[in-house]
C-alpha cells in the first residue's frame, strides 16, 4: 500500500555506505523523491526542510519510544538491563503527555540559569585548546570535542576534577539511541551505566550537600514535589545530559571542522580565523541528531502527501539543513549566514530542551578554535558506531 | 571462524523467528514478513544474534530489516556470509 502513495527509497539510508556520507546519500534521494518508502525503517522518509518542519511540529505525530526494543530483547533473553531502562526512564523526548511535560519543564528550569555561562564555556575551552598546543599533533575528537561538554557540565555541577574519570563514560553513549544495537553493544551499555551510576548519585551527593548553588541544585529546585528519590532523580537528569549532549556537541565541532579544512584553501570563508563567525552554520551543517521517528495517530497531509494513522515517519534533520530549496545551492557550505541552524534541535515539542546551552558551547569552541595556531588534517577520521547520533570517534590533527 | 553448512543457519533462522512470533514452525516460510508475524527490529536484533552465535562474526540486523520477507533475507544473509558458510 505503501507503494501507492511514495516510491522505495532510492539510497538505503539505514546502510553503512550510507553512513560514510549521508549528506551526499541524503542530497540524492531528495532530487529522486523527497518522500520515500525505507523498507528498514518500515515509515517514510522526509527529506525537505519545509516537510521536516511540519512533521515535527505536528500534534497529530507522536514520539515513538526507541527504547521498547530494550525490555523486550531484556525479556527474551533473560538480559538485566535495569540500570540502562531506569536511565532511559528520564529521558524526557522519548514520551509523550504528562511524563514528557514534567521531565523537560524540570530540565529546561535546571538549564536555564546556565545556558548562558559563557565565560565558564570559554575557560574550559581555553584550558583544553592549552593542553593541546603543548604537542604537535593531536586529536580533536578524543582530546577536546568529546570531552568538552562532560567537562563544561562538571564544572557546573562542581565536580572536582580527580571525581570525573569514573563518570566520564556516560557522555559516550549516545549508540545507545540506535534501534537496532546489536545485543553485545546493549550489554557494554548496561555495564557502563551499572558501573557509573553509584559514582555518579555519590558525587551528586557530594555537590548538593556544599550547598553551592550549582547546576544540580536547580535541576533539584526544578524537581516535582513528589519526586521520591531526589538525588537519584538528579543523577539520572544529569547523565541524560551528559549522554545527549557529549556526542552531539562533539559532532558539531569534528564534522564541520574536518570539511572547514578540507575546503579553506579554495573558500576564503572557510578560513580558520574566521571560524568564531561560523558557529550556528556548522551546528545546521552538522545536524548529527538524525532519523526523528514519529507514529500518526490522526490521518494528516504533509505537504500534499497523505499520512494516514499508524504510518512510521522518518523526519531527517540532516537533510532539511541540507536542502538547496532554503539554503541555496551552497547548502553544503558553511558560512554566516545568521539564519540559526536549521533542524539541527528538532522543532516542536520535542525540540531539544538543552539547544541554547549547546549552541553557547558550540560558539565558545569555534571561537577558541579560530584563535589556535593553523591546524590541518594528519590522518583519516573514524566514526562512533551510533547512527541517530553521528559523530566522529577521531579526527587526527597536527599543527602546520 | 568455522565454516558452516547454511541450511543449519536457515533451520535456526526459521525455528527462532517462529519462537519468537510463538507459531508452529510450518506458520513461518520464506515468504512470511516479519511485521505479518507481529515481528520488529528488536526481534531482528535477536535473530542476528542467533546467527552471530552460529559463525562467530557480527551480522548486520539491517539484513532483517531492508529485505520484506524472511526468504530474501536469508538469501542475502547467504551471499553476505558466503566465506563463512557453505551454501545448500
Amino acid at each position: 500500500m505503501h507503494k501507492e502513495r511514495a516510491p522505495a527509497g532510492k539510497v538505503d539510508v539505514s546502510g553503512g555506505q550510507f553512513a560514510l556520507d549521508p549528506v551526499a546519500g541524503y542530497n540524492i534521494q531528495r532530487a529522486a523523491s523527497p518522500i520515500s518508502w525505507q523498507q528498514p525503517f518500515r515509515g517514510f522518509l522526509l527529506t525537505t526542510l519545509t516537510d521536516v518542519a511540519q512533521a515535527l511540529r505536528s500534534p497529530a505525530l507522536a514520539e515513538t519510544n526507541p527504547f521498547l526494543g530494550w525490555h523486550s530483547i531484556a525479556r527474551k533473553l533473560g538480559r538485566d538491563y535495569e540500570a540502562t531502562l531506569r536511565l532511559f526512564g528520564y529521558m524526557p523526548f522519548i514520551y509523550e503527555g504528562e511524563k514528557h511535560k514534567r521531565l523537560r519543564a524540570t530540565l529546561a528550569k535546571g538549564l536555564a540559569p546556565f545556558s548562558d555561562a559563557s565565560a565558564i564555556f570559554d575557560r574550559r575551552v581555553a584550558r583544553s585548546l592549552a593542553a593541546l598546543e603543548s604537542s604537535m599533533n593531536f586529536d580533536l575528537a578524543r582530546d577536546f570535542s568529546g570531552t568538552l561538554f562532560f567537562e563544561i557540565l562538571c564544572d557546573l555541577m562542581d565536580f572536582p576534577e580527580e571525581s570525573r574519570a569514573a563518570i566520564r563514560p556516560l557522555s559516550r553513549l549516545s549508540f545507545a539511541l540506535d534501534a537496532t544495537l546489536p545485543v553485545r553493544l546493549r550489554d557494554d551499555v548496561q555495564r557502563t551505566v551499572a558501573a557509573a551510576m553509584p559514582a555518579l548519585a555519590r558525587e551528586v551527593g557530594l555537590s548538593l550537600r556544599s550547598g553551592s548553588r550549582n547546576i544540580l541544585h536547580s535541576i533539584g529546585e526544578a524537581l516535582p514535589a513528589d519526586e521520591p528519590d531526589a538525588t537519584s532523580a538528579i543523577a539520572h537528569l544529569a547523565t541524560v545530559m551528559f549522554l545527549m549532549g557529549g556526542d552531539a556537541i562533539s559532532a558539531c565541532v569534528t564534522l564541520p571542522v574536518k570539511h572547514l579544512l578540507t575546503v579553506q584553501a579554495s573558500d576564503p570563508q572557510a578560513t580558520q580565523q574566521r571560524w568564531a563567525t561560523l558557529s550556528d552554520d556548522a551546528i545546521r551543517f552538522a545536524a548529527p541528531v538524525d532519523y526523528l521517528t514519529r507514529v500518526a495517530t490522526d490521518d494528516l497531509s504533509i505537504g500534499e502527501f497523505p499520512v494516514r494513522r499508524g504510518d512510521r515517519i522518518i523526519a531527517s534533520p540532516l537533510a532539511a539543513n541540507h536542502d538547496p530549496a532554503h539554503f541555496g545551492s551552497d547548502a553544503g557550505m558553511i558560512r554566516d549566514r545568521g539564519g540559526g541552524a536549521g533542524m539541527a534541535f528538532g522543532a516542536g515539542a520535542h525540540m531539544c530542551v538543552g539547544a541554547r546551552i549547546a549552541r553557547n558551547v558550540v560558539q565558545s569552541a569555534y571561537g577558541g578554535l579560530s584563535r589556535l595556531p593553523p591546524i590541518e588534517p594528519a590522518g583519516e577520521a573514524d566514526l562512533n558506531p551510533g547512527r541517530v547520533v553521528r559523530s566522529l570517534a577521531s579526527l587526527p590533527m597536527r599543527f602546520r | 571462524m568455522q565454516a558452516m553448512d547454511f541450511a543449519i543457519i536457515k533451520e535456526r533462522i526459521y525455528i527462532r523467528t517462529a519462537e519468537l512470533a510463538g507459531l508452529p514452525l510450518d506458520g513461518v516460510g520464506p515468504h512470511t514478513t516479519l511485521e505479518g508475524i507481529g515481528l520488529d527490529s528488536s526481534d531482528a536484533v535477536l535473530l542476528a544474534l542467533e546467527i552471530e552465535e552460529l559463525v562467530g562474526a557480527e551480522v548486520d540486523v539491517g539484513v532483517f530489516l531492508r529485505f520484506p520477507t524472511v526468504g530474501e533475507a536469508m538469501d542475502e544473509l547467504a551471499r553476505t556470509y558466503a566465506p563463512l558458510v557453505s551454501k545448500t
